[in-house]
């Protein structure tokens, strides 16, 4: 019994890493641009098939360059779609058109998706598979690259933004746009950045839940969501909140099942959410709504 | 250095700069003052290209700036320390500093030293320096905003109501500090404030705006003596 709850934690925290990485990747553009992105679970769906159904099956290439070179068009990508439409659409009237554009967007992607690698799923074999025991629990190795991954991405990413200049002008862009030009910083140029630093992150999440998921047009749509989730919990806006926020998530929802049918294991994190936005707007470590 | 002229801008459709021209000088404090709602800070976000000017042509030290977009107008070294500080309240009070610098390359000594710098003009500032600028009082929030600006190492600075909400002790101090920014680091200054009493005092020439027009301009000595400003600006 023991080593089984151990089994459901460890599975529930990496699962959390995941809604973190997807907390961290939406909260970056909303931050920086002032917009939700709608399509952002479409994007890693497409980083998924760049990645396994053109990179490896297709071009059979070696797993650091198909990496590199997934992360190199995403980033790419995700700056094109910065320059072509948050850029223009941040500063329309209402936000509407924000928000129509990139449910459009979405739409469109998912289009794409089916029309370019077609709709059946399919797998990596032998990507990221097999257990690792560690006492009398067994985990799987996904689960501890995830955890390891994710860490190093959220460790590098709070770092970049101290460090760089780049990424001190991306947390000067999320605070104030007028004063970031006043200082110098081209705000349309550091949104295209930001925005392929999402995708790129989108990208990390989409080749790490391969093994999890498989790749299906649907890969993204319950980890967008649980994502958006974790973000609201840990406290919207706020980059340490999304962790919080997605461990929160993960956990409680992979222990309910001890409780639980398993089937309500996914309305788990929306009750959680509800809860939250009555109860708590502002989350864990938010200050106000 | 700094040529204005005949500018108009609008919002939408509404008026809110009329043929506006002025002229700054290399070391000249010139100061703009006039109601709220006049159009002085339009006419700061015109030069700074925050504001589509329409009409006119601004140019700085020869090169034309008319409608360039502000980030570049920084990096030609034109400075605005905007109305109601918007300095960066998540980032620390040295943060903010930095990235004052960010249109210039400094080596790590060169920021150091420039920092330092800020720190003789401000000393209040060193104590505060590991603190989120967004706790600072009003006063202080003023000092982060200007020393910001001067780490842009500013061909000329703007200044936008640097008295605005502050206590009149403090006040004081602003403007003790403008004139020393002046005299001992030789940086040319355009301030607007609706002050016009500190205004007049520092400035050398003067600039009333109503309405979005220059109504009234010549040295600040005069005004200070002419009936109409002393009815509707100094309270006399
Ligand atoms: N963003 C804006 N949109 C529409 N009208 C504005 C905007 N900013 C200022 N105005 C209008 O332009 C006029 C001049 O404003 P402003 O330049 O801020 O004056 P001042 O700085 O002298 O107080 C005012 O009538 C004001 O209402
Ligand atoms: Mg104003």
């Amino acid at each position: 019994m023991a080593a089984t709850i151990i089994q459901y934690i460890i599975s529930g925290i990496a699962i959390g890493f995941i809604y973190a990485l997807v907390g961290i990747e939406y909260t970056l553009v909303w931050n920086s641009s002032g917009l939700l992105n709608f399509s952002h679970d479409r994007l890693i769906t497409l980083g998924a098939y760049i990645f396994a159904g053109t990179m490896i099956i297709k071009l059979n290439i070696n797993y650091p360059i198909a990496i590199f070179l997934t992360f190199l068009s995403m980033g790419i990508l995700g700056a094109l779609i910065a320059q072509g439409i948050f850029n223009p659409l941040r500063n329309m009237r209402s936000n509407i058109f924000a928000v129509m554009g990139t449910m459009l967007l979405g739409r469109i992607i998912a289009e794409l998706i089916r029309l370019i690698w077609g709709p059946v799923p399919f797998t990596l074999p032998g990507f990221m598979t097999g257990t690792v025991s560690i006492g009398s629990a067994q985990i799987s190795k996904a689960n501890i690259i995830i955890m390891i991954v994710s860490i190093l991405v959220a460790v590098s990413l709070q770092l970049f933004m101290t460090f760089t200049k780049i990424g001190k002008a991306m947390r000067c862009v999320a605070q104030n746009k007028r004063a970031s030009s006043l200082m110098g910083i081209n705000v349309t140029q550091n949104i295209c950045i930001t925005t392929g630093i999402s995708a790129i992150i989108c990208t990390i999440i989409a080749i790490l839940v391969i093994p999890l998921f498989n790749v299906t047009t649907t890969l993204a749509a319950s980890i967008g969501l649980k994502g958006f989730s974790a973000g609201v919990i840990g406290g919207f806006g706020y980059l340490p909140g999304a962790i919080v926020g997605g461990l929160f998530i993960g956990v409680v929802e992979n222990l309910s099942v001890l409780f639980l049918p398993a089937v309500y294991k996914d309305v788990v994190s929306f009750v959680l959410l509800i809860v939250f936005l009555v109860v708590r707007p502002s989350g864990f470590l938010g200050k106000r709504a | 250095m700094l040529k204005v002229e005949h500018i108009d801008a609008y919002y939408d459709k509404i008026c809110a700069l009329h043929d506006i021209s002025l002229e700054i000088g290399d070391d000249d404090i010139i100061s703009i003052i006039g109601s709220n709602g006049a159009g002085k800070s339009t006419l700061m976000n015109a030069i700074s290209g925050i504001v589509y000017g329409k009409n006119g042509r601004i140019t700085f030290n020869g090169k034309n700036i008319t409608n360039q977009k502000p980030y570049i107008t920084t990096r030609d070294g034109i400075i605005q320390v905007p109305e109601g500080r918007e300095i960066f309240p998540k980032m620390t009070v040295l943060e903010n500093l930095e990235m004052g610098s960010y249109s210039i390359r400094r080596t790590r000594q060169g920021m150091n030293d420039k920092i330092e710098e800020m720190y003789e003009l401000f000393p209040k500032l060193r104590d505060r320096k590991s603190q989120k600028a967004g706790s600072l009082s009003g006063g202080e929030q003023q000092m982060v905003a200007i020393a910001r600006g001067l780490m842009a190492d500013p061909k000329l600075l703007m200044l936008d109501e640097p008295s605005l909400g502050l206590a009149p002790v403090i006040v004081d101090d602003v403007f003790h500090i403008i004139e020393r920014v002046n005299k001992e680091k030789k940086i040319p200054i355009l301030l607007v404030e609706q002050n016009a009493f500190m205004a007049l005092e520092v400035s050398s020439r003067c600039y009333v705006l109503e309405n979005g027009r220059v109504v009234i301009e010549g040295s600040s000595e005069e005004l200070s003596k002419s009936d109409r400003i002393v009815k509707a600006y100094l309270g006399g």
